[in-house]
């Protein structure tokens, strides 16, 4: 390689025909992935003892993608040591491939990061289009929308499983996977080529969800997000998709999990003790036990379903043995631990967005710190409260609904952190704290209205209204996706070299904070009112508020796409590049040069401080380098 | 001085803004599901504490968080380092901040479970002073059957006849026996306040006492395929709850109806399974 392509940390791309049809890239991998995935569908048909075609379509999509994944190249490194051959190395030099990194395996935390970032922002935008599609059939009361009643439930269906997927990865996978190395201290993640197959699971198992429409009448599959058993069990051939694709998002958040846990823990830099880590690092310890954890139950529960359909096993089946409360408690085992790892990083995300704002440390880290790690175990104990009118025995409620209010305790201790925070500071609220601000505004919403939802009388009549769709939207739009509005302006400038502009930027900030709560509000009235969710039919009186909720949705809408242009734009169009750390944050990624280089650290540095002494201007810099290390913290302007 | 300047203004608005807003709760809104039965009116009274200790607590966090966002907002964009106060942490609020949580949060759990307790046990349903007055104890029982995409309703007590229509009396014990004959349901009446699922193979028990004749909105409340969302029994095709000569009066008008029909029927069970069954032999 010449010097310039050294010097400018790019290397040479070179077109070859062979190594394009022949070698190991995105093209050959999709072509043997198709052609092992349509094989084994017919093998899987002729040995298949019903006439129900699950059998063939489920080992279809899962040899294909194995195919993929293989072709791909993820078992290279296994058989180069079956083979006694050393394995390749991940620890890089300062090379980058060029664009085409972006398109296969990549050992650079940074890309599978931007990977993530993409794909997930894409299926947020496709996701995002079908809720407008469900406003639509919402204008009109008597289910005479645009939409007939099957392709409506269809649509439910692929809005909510496609917002679960990239709820489920949209911090962890952009955010934890980019800068947890940095922020540690560390030059790559414990188990590189795992991340990179975590990330490679994420548009296969989209896609195959996604695949579910083409199974002819009514669409997709018919069971919203939860696919409950027995109805999953009876769906159409679609709901093989939906099957697949969950299974595969479950696994990726899964190594996901274990891979950040294993990198915060055994590899940060030396000098950065537990109590020096910033916010966001605890905030993904506490969200990746849930994330190791809980996605192999779901696993078990989508097997189940699978079995059920393809070989008529009867795990689901009450005329078989089995019963329809088995997938509840497995589902809802894994979907409540599922729903704190959409919040927790919220949180981390705020805390660690506020006092750099603020110019003051975090008030109560520890106190912060317990209250994550406090959720993090309460979520394991407060799965019933998703059933309570299942007929579980009734001696459980109360156990239920004390274990979900106790949660609140350690949730609430957020909203005492950022008070305390602000408290006496001096703000500048600028894009990021704006957003971080909106984030503790709406979830105290949320999280107020799930006090009503924990309340077994009160459940009794909101379970299953839109009171719960109110609630939870304001928790997950309100909570976490404001957070990665948040942390999207806030660490754009580091992983893009570009600001996100801030013109846009306002007027993305006003129309999304005024949009969504006028969208979601009145959500809660509607379920009060009888309004039941997943359903094209409601009482013509309340025609006018579904109106309403569908205009303001559309706004909302409409907000997004002022942030999704104003991504596309800042970072393709804009021609100025933003300085190395314009937040002025003492924190140990904002020290780096922009763009990072391949390895991020020259040499390991050692912690000094922790980033949150913005209140001591005699606090030593964050780090030291040994020789030839980059930038030293920034000197405090007085 | 200054410091507590910071927390008595916002503490004044908080207090003012909580004022109105309790007082809206308690006399000003018509919090749903009504008083049409017991277990609606308990709901109604909980709704209005709950959202007044939710509304009252929601208020303070915002009013205080948006009076230091307003207050200590600096214009510019100067870096200052160096703040007045260098608090870290402060046990003492933090302590108060958890235990007045808990306490919150004690309440509101010890208030649902005595509420659930009268919700759940048959012999609170019934209201005390109906039960001085001689109130029946013997429950009207109705199954309630949910399939794809109706429900119906039997019987048993009366020859286990069938019918499309729930009627049920005032002032007696109501017992729901709820199952399905394929997916999950949910049997949502929603003027009752109560909400049963109905599963395959169980069968799910839920009690009511109505204290004023209403219509009764049905609706299933859990996704069950293509045409859950027409599941409904709404419009003239309502539920009723009829004052007991008319309930009797129409119970003989059924009974000779649907009657003859009932012996084609399965004979009553809590559960039934699809005939013939497809699993096993």
């Amino acid at each position: 390689m010449s010097q310039t392509a050294i010097a400018s940390g790019r290397a040479p791309v070179r077109f070859s025909a062979r190594r394009l049809f022949f070698g190991q890239n995105l093209l050959t991998a999709c072509v043997v992935g198709i052609v092992a995935g349509v094989v084994a569908y017919w093998i899987g048909a002729q040995i298949e003892t019903t006439d129900s075609g699950d059998a063939g379509i489920l080992l279809g999509y899962v040899v294909g993608s194995a195919g993929f994944l293989l072709q791909l190249g993820f078992a290279n490194d296994v058989i180069m040591r079956l083979r006694g051959r050393p394995s390749a190395s991940i620890v890089k030099t300062a090379e980058r491939k060029g664009w085409t990194e972006f398109f296969g395996i990549s050992l650079d935390h940074k890309v599978v990061g931007i990977q993530f970032g993409v794909a997930v922002v894409l299926m947020f935008m496709l996701a995002g289009f079908q809720a407008m599609m469900i406003r639509t059939e919402l204008l009109y009361p008597n289910g005479v929308g645009p939409w007939p009643a099957g392709q409506y439930t269809s649509l439910i269906g692929l809005h909510g499983l496609l917002m679960m997927f990239v709820a489920t990865l949209i911090m962890v996978g952009v955010f934890g996977n980019y800068f947890i190395p940095l922020m540690i201290g560390a030059k790559r993640m414990a188990f590189p080529r795992l991340e990179s197959f975590a990330f490679w699971l994420v548009p296969l198992g989209a896609l195959i969800m996604y695949s579910s429409i083409f199974a002819g009448f009514g669409g997709a599959f018919p069971t919203g997000w939860f696919l409950y058993a027995p109805l999953s069990v009876e769906a159409r051939a679609g709901m093989d998709g939906a099957l697949v694709g969950f299974a595969f998002i479950g696994i990726a958040a899964c190594i996901a999990g274990i891979n950040l846990l294993t990198t915060i823990f055994v590899m940060r830099a030396p000098g950065m003790t537990w109590s020096r880590m910033p916010i966001f690092a605890w905030s993904m310890i506490s969200v990746e036990f849930l994330s190791a954890l809980a996605p192999p139950v779901l696993l078990a529960a989508l097997m189940m379903v699978g079995l059920d359909r393809a070989v008529h096993s009867s795990f689901f089946e009450a005329a078989g043995g089995g019963s329809g409360y088995l997938y509840q408690e497995l589902f809802w085992f894994f979907g409540h631990p599922e729903v704190y790892i959409f919040i927790l990083p919220a949180f981390g995300v705020v805390l660690e967005i506020i006092p750099v704002f603020a110019r003051k440390p975090l008030f109560g880290y520890r106190f912060a710190v317990a209250g994550m790690l406090g959720v993090s175990l309460m979520s394991w104990f407060v799965w019933n409260h998703h059933i309570f009118t299942s007929g579980i025995a009734p001696g459980l409620r109360p156990f239920f609904m004390t274990a979900t209010e106790l949660i609140s305790i350690p949730t609430g201790v957020m909203f005492l952190n950022v008070l305390g925070t602000l408290w006496k500071a001096k703000l500048r609220l600028k894009l990021p704290m704006l957003f971080a601000l909106a984030v503790m505004f709406n979830f105290l919403i949320g999280g107020l209205t799930g006090v009503f939802l924990s309340d077994v009388p009160l459940n009794t009549t909101l379970h299953d209204s839109f009171f719960v769709v109110g609630h939870f939207h304001y928790t997950i739009v309100g909570g976490e996706i404001f957070a990665l509005y948040a942390a999207s302006y806030f660490w754009f400038p580091k992983i893009t070299g570009k600001m996100l502009n801030e013109r846009l930027g306002k007027w993305h900030f006003w129309t999304a904070l005024i949009f969504f709560n006028t969208t979601f509000l009145p959500m809660f009235a509607a379920g009060y009112l009888g309004q039941v969710r997943r359903s094209p039919v409601y009482a013509a009186e309340l025609h006018g508020l579904n109106v309403w909720i569908s205009v303001n949705g559309f706004l909302f809408g409409l907000s997004n796409l002022i942030w999704f242009a104003n991504l596309i734009y800042s970072w393709a169009f804009q021609k100025q590049r933003a300085p190395v750390n314009p937040w002025e944050s003492r924190s140990l990624e904002w020290q780096l040069p922009t763009p990072i280089p391949a390895d991020n650290f020259d040499r390991i540095p050692i912690i000094l401080s922790d980033s949150y002494a913005y209140d001591d201007v005699n606090a030593p810099p964050v780090a030291e380098w040994p020789e030839g290390g980059y930038l030293p913290a920034p000197a405090p302007a007085l | 001085m200054t410091n507590r300047r910071h927390l008595v203004i916002p503490g004044i608005i908080v207090a003012v803004l909580s004022v109105i807003w309790d007082l809206m709760v308690a006399l000003v809104l018509n919090i749903p599901p009504g008083y049409a039965t017991t277990t609606a009116a308990d709901q109604t009274v909980t709704s209005q504490v709950f959202a007044i200790i939710a509304g009252d607590v929601g208020m303070a966090v915002v009013v205080f968080g948006l009076y230091f966002a307003i207050q200590f907002s600096r214009r510019g964009s100067v870096v200052d380092y160096g703040v007045a106060s260098r608090a870290r942490s402060n046990v003492p609020l933090q302590a108060a901040w958890i235990g007045s949580s808990f306490v919150l949060v004690m309440f509101a759990a010890g208030f649902g479970v005595v509420e659930l307790e009268g919700q759940t046990a048959p012999s609170l349903v019934v209201p005390a002073s109906a039960l001085a007055a001689g109130a029946q104890h013997d429950p009207l029982i109705v199954q309630v059957i949910g399939q794809q995409w109706q429900f119906t309703y039997r019987y048993p007590q009366y020859g286990g006849f069938e019918t499309q229509q729930l009627r049920i009396p005032t002032d007696r014990l109501v017992q729901f026996d709820v199952t399905s004959i394929d997916v999950t349901h949910s049997f949502w009446a929603y003027q009752l306040g109560i909400k049963l699922d109905a599963n395959q193979g169980s069968n799910n028990v839920g009690y009511v006492y109505v204290t004023k004749p209403t219509l009764i909105n049905v609706r299933c409340g859990e996704l069950c395929g293509l045409f859950h969302g027409y599941m409904t029994n709404v419009g003239d095709q309502a539920g009723q709850a009829l004052s007991p000569s008319d309930f009797s009066s129409w119970l003989s008008y059924a009974e000779a109806t649907y009657g003859p029909e009932a012996k084609n029927l399965p004979r009553f069970a809590l559960v039934y399974y699809p005939q013939p069954l497809i699993f096993g032999s």
